[in-house]
């Protein structure tokens, strides 16, 4: 999605995204890929599973993860030969949506393949946004979305990790903002994108 | 006068060890010993009477079983059956009690004053459980055959040159037929007598053997009139019947006592090798043919395995046990066990299917269901056996293992395994148990946390748990 004035437009999330990520050593233990029936290990194996998935996507910057898609190298450890079932990637992304870190995009919630992963809590995004709008002076103003994201040509620069994130992720941090008091969600409309008025 | 009665040994488990020749007959439940003119019992506690007991008659004594203190021994004495003089049933008075008793004449061996009424060192049993009909015509019959005098007299038999395959005793199972009695002394057979009886007093000599059977019947004649009258009459009938069909079973009778010849020599065989430097009083030769042979220890294991599986010569059966069937057959089944458990193939711990198996196998004949194997195993809790268990696993396997083989000795083999992985055959070899006990343990090791599955297309493996030690990927914030 970066388009060729990008490159004027320098990265400033972090610089490892750009080297492989680095799989913890855990990621090499088979039993990691079975859901363990033991409560107790059980438990320890969720907290592994739910500490990678943020790490992982965090590394990549990557907000969305589909548990249908079998090219994705977060669930799956081909020099093993072992990776995570099906049943099992919903499993432990509901842990992650338990936490609160991550949440279902689907239309009924009964669907559960593709989830939106916050690998930074929910009320940090919300003080970066505002913390940005503050920065820049954009409080009384009605900011668009695809402005946050970075998709609009708009000399500001975008808020710190906001750049390219899917609309409906921006979306729920600008509901959270509201909810925490400190702005608005204006919904779309007919000729106008959806947008945030900051106070 | 005092009625004094010998200690009793027990195994294990609260079963009379018995001689080598010494063969159960019946056991009743509910028994009392109630000693005549004056006290009686072990010589450290005598009493009135023993209460709430085991009545135990083998070919060589009438044992009491202390049933509360079981499996420890208690107040459980025995009386040698030499010692019974005669037996008569103490008949039921109009409005008495309703218990049946049975009399038996010995003589007082103790000091002490007495009552004026009872002859001193008699002894009643009261029998308040089952109909005691079987066990005391079981009782009188034993005192009679004189079982005890049994080898001496096969000795003397086959030194005259007499017949060898005559039987000079019934087993006391299995009997034949089914249900009957062991054939009584046959009255007025002088030629087949002494085939009958064991005892160089009790010889050829016929007329011996029809005062005895007399002095048995006068008295019941004497005492019982009209009903009681035929009711004996008919007993006699029943009597002389069983004798018909004894002596058409006297072949068979001859076949098992080579049977029991066979496995006489093969125990002593055994005792000998068994004996780590000297051996057993008069076994030169079997001694020397132990100490020289160059692979004695590999003999012995061997003779010792065989014997194992070979080894049950007075197997309980319904008929010695009746009621406590189940409780006897509990008993042998955990006295016989843990030698069993105990060799490496199975590494203490066995399936109950394994266990009925081999169990049967010792057995020979008298074979028990599965279902009598697994209520026998059930018991061991309530009748208070120490050296087996039996549990069964979550999934439903049962088992039955020694108790000192505890949990955590598995645990820690298994957690220390050195290889990485392991599935259930793996398992097996490093506990020693077949691979379905291995695969149940490690079902329960992973319960406790020891070990982690890997469901792996081919199979399930096993690990040990790592994840305890495992740290979480830094994410950079907390709370999630």
């Amino acid at each position: 999605r970066r388009g060729p004035r990008d490159a004027l437009r320098p990265r400033v999330w972090s610089t490892t995204m750009s080297s492989s990520f680095e799989f913890p050593e855990f990621f090499e233990y088979p039993p990691y890929f079975t859901v363990q029936p033991n409560p107790d290990t059980q438990r320890k194996q969720t907290e592994l599973w739910k500490s990678l998935i943020l790490g992982w996507c965090r590394h990549h910057r990557e907000f969305t993860v589909r548990v249908d898609d079998e090219s994705l190298v977060l669930f799956r450890n081909d020099r093993i030969g072992r990776k995570l079932p099906t049943d099992a990637r919903r499993f432990f992304l509901d842990a992650l949506v338990s936490a609160g870190a991550a949440r279902w995009m689907d239309d009924g919630a009964a669907r559960k393949s593709r989830a939106l992963i916050f690998w930074q809590s929910l009320g940090v995004w919300v003080t970066v946004l505002s913390d940005w709008a503050a920065r820049n002076g954009l409080e009384g103003q009605v900011v668009a979305l695809c402005e946050i994201t970075g998709d609009d040509e708009v000399g500001v620069p975008t808020p710190d990790g906001f750049r390219d994130a899917p609309v409906e992720f921006v979306a729920l941090v600008a509901l959270e903002l509201e909810k925490k008091g400190k702005g608005v969600f204006v919904p779309s409309d007919a000729g106008r994108d959806a947008g945030v008025k900051f106070f | 006068a005092m009625l004094l009665l010998e200690g009793v040994a027990l195994t294990d488990s609260g079963r009379p060890v018995l001689a080598p020749e010494e063969l159960e007959l019946r056991i009743l439940e509910k028994c009392d010993f109630e000693f005549c003119g004056g006290k009686g019992g072990l010589v450290e506690m005598p009493g009135d009477k023993y209460t709430a007991g085991i009545a135990f008659l083998t070919t060589h004594r009438l044992i009491w079983l202390d049933q509360v203190t079981l499996p420890a021994p208690g107040r459980s004495c025995s009386l040698h059956l030499s010692r019974i003089q005669g037996s008569h049933p103490v008949p039921l008075k109009m409005f008495g009690s309703r218990t049946r008793r049975l009399r038996l004449n010995c003589a007082a061996n103790g000091g002490g004053g007495g009552q004026e009424n009872d002859r001193p060192g008699d002894l009643k049993l009261a029998f308040r459980g089952e109909s005691p009909t079987e066990f005391s015509k079981c009782l009188e019959d034993a005192v009679l055959r004189k079982q005890w005098n049994e080898l001496g007299r096969t000795r003397q038999e086959g030194r005259e040159g007499g017949n060898p395959s005559f039987p000079n005793n019934t087993r006391g199972t299995p009997s034949f037929p089914r249900g009957a009695n062991p054939p009584p002394p046959p009255s007025g057979n002088t030629t087949n007598t002494h085939a009958y009886y064991g005892g160089t007093n009790l010889g050829p000599s016929s007329d011996q053997t029809k005062t005895a059977s007399a002095k048995k019947e006068t008295p019941a004649n004497f005492r019982r009139a009209g009903v009681g009258g035929a009711l004996a009459r008919q007993q006699s009938v029943t009597t002389r019947n069983a004798e018909t069909l004894g002596s058409a079973f006297f072949d068979m009778d001859a076949l098992m006592q080579s049977a029991k010849e066979l496995v006489r020599l093969a125990e002593r065989f055994a005792a000998a090798t068994r004996d780590e430097g000297g051996g057993v009083g008069d076994r030169k030769d079997e001694r020397k043919t132990a100490s020289s042979s160059s692979d004695t220890s590999q003999n012995r294991h061997e003779v010792r395995e065989m014997l194992i599986q070979m080894g049950i010569a007075s197997p309980v059966t319904k008929e010695t046990s009746g009621a406590l069937y189940h409780k006897q057959l509990s008993r042998q089944l955990a006295d016989w066990l843990p030698a069993m458990l105990r060799l490496e193939k199975h590494g203490g711990v066995m399936t109950l299917p394994d266990v009925y198996c081999l169990f049967n196998r010792a057995r020979g004949s008298e074979m028990v269901s599965p279902e009598d194997v697994l209520k026998a195993a059930t018991l061991w809790g309530e009748l208070k056996i120490t050296q087996v268990r039996f549990r069964a696993f979550a999934s439903g396997v049962r088992v039955a293992h020694l108790a000192n083989r505890g949990d955590d000795e598995v645990y820690a083999a298994l957690a220390s395994h050195d290889g990485e992985k392991m599935d259930s055959f793996v398992a097996s070899h490093v506990l020693g148990v077949t691979p379905a006990v291995a695969g149940e343990y490690l079902a329960m090791a992973e319960t406790y946390g020891i070990v982690a599955r890997d469901e792996a297309p081919e199979t399930t493996w096993w690990y040990p748990n790592r994840f305890p030690g495992f740290k979480e990927v830094d994410v950079g914030f907390a709370g999630v």
